[in-house]
C-alpha cells in the first residue's frame, strides 16, 4: 500500500477511536440516552403547544377511544388496526410535519409502538411521543 | 513557498474551524440529529442513531488533529470521506425533491442546495490540503 495512504489510514483510525470514546459516555450518560433506542423522542404537551412548526397528531389508541374524544386534527393509527389506517395516516402526512403519537396516558406503551413502527416501516423522522398522552393533552388545556 | 504556507494555513482554519462548529453544535443533542438523518430517508433508525451519536465526534476530533501534525493526514482523509458522504446524502436529497432542512449544524435552518455548494467549496479545500500533505511526503 501506498505509504502515504496507509499514514493517513492509520492516523484516521486514532482519530476514530478517540472520538469512540465520548461517544460511548454520551450514550450512557446523556439525558436522551434511553430515547436513543427508541425510534422517538418524548415531548411534554407544553412543549408542543410551544412549537411553530405544524404537527400532525396520530392517536395510537384502540378506534372506539378514537371515536369518543381526540386531539383536534389526529388521525387515528394503532397497531392492531394498521393495514386498515395506515392509508389515511398517509394521506394526511406531509413532510413539514412533526408527528407526535399519542395514546391514553401515564404508562401506555401504544404510542412507543406506533412510532418505531413508523420510523421502521415508513422511514419517517420528525416523530415524537406525547408524554402522558391524550390525558396531559387535556390537562394542559 | 511563504504563500503556499499561508494558503494552507488559511484552509485549515477554516476547514477545520466549520468541522468544529458543525460537531459542538450537535453533540449535545444527539436524539435531533437521529431525527434530521431519518429525514434523508436512507438509513434505518438504529444506523441514525449511531452516526448521530458518534459523528459529532468525528467531526470535533478531526477539527483538533488538523492542529497536530502526527494526525493531520488522517484528519484529512476523514475530512474529505465525510464531506464526500454528505454530498452523497444532499444530491440525493435534492434528485429526490425532498423537503427537509440539512441538519448540518444541529438546528432547524439549512436548504439542502446552498449546503451541498458549500460542502463542495469544502471537499475542494479538503483535497487541496491533501495534496498539499503528500507532496511534502
Amino acid at each position: 500500500m501506498n505509504p502515504f495512504l496507509r499514514q493517513s489510514l492509520l492516523q484516521a483510525l486514532v482519530i476514530l477511536a478517540l472520538a469512540t470514546i465520548p461517544a460511548v459516555v454520551v450514550v450512557l450518560v446523556h439525558p436522551y440516552g434511553p430515547t436513543l433506542q427508541s425510534a422517538a423522542l418524548e415531548v411534554t404537551a407544553q412543549e408542543v403547544r410551544s412549537w411553530r412548526d405544524p404537527v400532525l397528531w396520530v392517536d395510537a389508541r384502540p378506534q372506539a377511544d378514537f371515536e369518543a374524544g381526540h386531539i383536534e386534527g389526529a388521525v387515528p393509527l394503532n397497531e392492531r388496526d394498521w393495514e386498515q389506517q395506515i392509508d389515511g395516516f398517509l394521506d394526511a402526512w406531509y413532510p413539514e410535519a412533526r408527528i407526535v403519537v399519542y395514546c391514553g396516558g401515564g404508562e401506555c406503551n401504544a404510542s412507543r409502538g406506533v412510532a418505531e413502527r413508523l420510523a421502521a416501516e415508513a422511514g419517517l423522522g420528525h416523530l415524537h411521543i406525547l408524554k402522558g398522552g391524550y390525558a396531559a393533552w387535556l390537562q394542559s388545556e | 513557498m511563504a504563500a503556499k504556507r499561508i494558503v494552507s494555513w488559511v484552509l485549515s482554519l477554516v476547514l477545520g474551524g466549520v468541522f468544529f462548529y458543525a460537531g459542538i453544535s450537535k453533540v449535545s443533542m444527539p436524539p435531533n440529529f437521529a431525527l434530521d438523518i431519518m429525514n434523508y430517508r436512507i438509513v434505518p433508525w438504529p444506523v441514525a442513531v449511531v452516526m448521530a451519536v458518534f459523528l459529532p465526534w468525528v467531526e470535533i476530533f478531526s477539527a483538533l488533529g488538523l492542529l497536530l501534525p502526527g494526525l493531520r493526514k488522517g484528519a484529512l482523509l476523514l475530512m474529505a470521506a465525510m464531506l464526500l458522504m454528505f454530498l452523497a446524502a444532499l444530491a440525493s436529497a435534492a434528485v429526490r425533491q425532498l423537503d427537509i432542512t440539512c441538519g448540518c449544524f444541529g438546528d432547524s435552518m439549512g436548504e439542502v442546495v446552498p449546503a451541498f455548494l458549500r460542502n463542495c467549496v469544502l471537499f475542494t479545500m479538503a483535497l487541496v490540503l491533501i495534496a498539499r500533505e503528500r507532496n511534502r511526503g
